[in-house]
């Protein structure tokens, strides 16, 4: 895994997105360099979702590319994946298992070896429910299961679709502070959220899509 | 390698915990063969005519009703798409997750069948090659049924239009597998028949993991 290189940069050039014969956004273009945020803002439907999948290279775009550290990241797609965390709306909580097996698919997911499940579970405030099913779990606590990825990263760039729903204040306090730790050591943050987050000293750049309507 | 092993466990770990929803294609295809003597006739000379097609297509129906839990509910999680995002080769990580399927779909089908063909009056030297048909064939069947799932993941209802893409490609495997058993139930020579299923066995797995991938970018766009 990767340690925050410093010199990683994400660009997009002129992204067009069409979902059911509509075109959502079009000539959507940023730049990111390290230590920086990136807050995808604009109405529901204005396609949030779409862009940060097509980041992600999920989705590939009608037009326009996604470059990281200047090539398509369709080009060197391992290199790529290396750099990427993607939590995305769907929490990706397996209902069958256990808090303690979807930890150990996260850190599976993530190539590092599952030595400090307590400590990890302790961080999301799991502690207490390392044995529990996923489908006994509440939304806010199986949203709570999926962010746990984070405090494992090493990624460079963090891709985040509406981290914070259904969690309670004190929680979001601390992926505030997480964040803003990622963002210090000279990591790269996209998301999109419909509430104020507060990240510190960062560089955030802000990109509404509203605007990239196409009339 | 091992990115082969983390996903099959994974599967295998599910599958344990999703225990009756693996059932049900078991449950069916003891059902369906235990209704033929009871609904046609229970005369053993007949019966034991239409064994091998009533084991084979049941079985077939079976695999085929189970093919949607291949990828259905890690799309519909959120999880498929974590699995593409990591690092590693997708064709290893789907050829790991059809492997997954076939331990424990096909091969408990594998297993019954056996037992199953005692109540519709196999020829005893047909069994064999019942066994062995099966074990080449329902890998077939989890490796082309991956593509029409994959294909028909972001439509809705999209079960039926895989199973309809499906269904033609099974028939050949059907066609030699049943003739390979009414063969062997003649003591004709069954080995050209196992020569044609294996070679289609070897080409999907050479070349599904790849149509698979693409079938999911497809389906992701």
């Amino acid at each position: 895994m990767s340690k925050y290189e410093t010199s990683s940069s994400l660009q997009t050039t002129a992204l067009q997105c069409e979902r059911g014969g509509r075109v959502l956004f079009d000539d959507v273009a940023f730049e990111l360099h390290a230590g920086e945020a990136l807050l995808v803002q604009g109405a529901n439907g204005s396609g949030k979702t779409s862009l940060l999948r097509i980041i992600t290279g999920l989705t590939a775009a009608i037009e326009g590319e996604v470059l990281w550290n200047g090539a398509s990241i369709s080009d060197d797609e391992q290199a790529f994946q290396q750099e990427l965390l993607f939590i995305g709306h769907q929490p990706a909580v397996k209902q069958e298992l256990s808090v303690r097996e979807n930890l150990r698919l996260h850190y599976a997911l993530n190539g590092c070896e599952a030595n400090s499940m307590v400590e990890l579970a302790e961080q999301v405030g799991l502690r207490q429910r390392l044995g529990v099913i996923c489908s006994r779990l509440s939304a806010g606590q199986q949203r709570r299961v999926s962010l746990a990825r984070l405090f494992l990263s090493e990624q460079t760039l963090w891709v985040l679709d509406e981290p914070l729903t259904a969690l309670d204040v004190e929680f979001i306090a601390i992926i505030e502070a997480r964040l803003q730790a990622h963002l210090a050591k000279g990591g790269m943050l996209i998301l999109t959220t419909h509430r104020g987050l507060d990240l510190g000293a960062a560089k955030v750049r802000t990109l509404n899509l509203d605007n990239n309507l196409r009339k | 390698m091992r990115l082969f092993l983390f996903i099959f466990k994974r599967d295998m770990l599910l599958a344990i915990r999703r225990r009756r929803e693996l059932a049900n294609p078991l449950v069916f295809f003891v059902m369906v063969v235990s209704m033929f003597p009871l609904g046609v006739t229970p005369d053993h000379a007949f019966l034991a005519e239409l064994s091998a097609g009533v084991i084979w297509v049941t079985a077939l129906l079976a695999a085929l009703m189970s093919m949607d839990s291949m990828f259905r509910s890690d799309y519909d999680d959120g999880s498929l798409e974590q699995l593409l995002l990591m690092p590693g080769s997708k064709v290893v990580l789907i050829g790991a997750k059809i492997a997954a399927h076939w331990v424990s779909i096909g091969l408990p089908l594998v297993i019954i069948a056996p037992l199953m063909s005692f109540l519709l009056f196999l020829p005893p030297q047909a069994l064999p090659s019942l066994i062995i048909t099966l074990l080449i064939s329902t890998p077939i069947l989890s490796l082309l049924g991956a593509v029409g799932v994959a294909l028909t993941l972001s439509l809705r209802g999209g079960g039926v239009l895989s199973s309809l893409l499906t269904l033609p490609f099974y028939i050949p495997v059907l066609i030699f597998s049943t003739m390979a058993i009414n063969a062997a139930a003649v003591n004709q020579p069954v080995s050209g028949y196992y020569a044609l299923l294996a070679a289609f066995l070897i080409v999907s797995v050479l070349l599904v993991p790849f149509a698979v991938v693409a079938a999911l970018r497809v389906s992701y766009n």
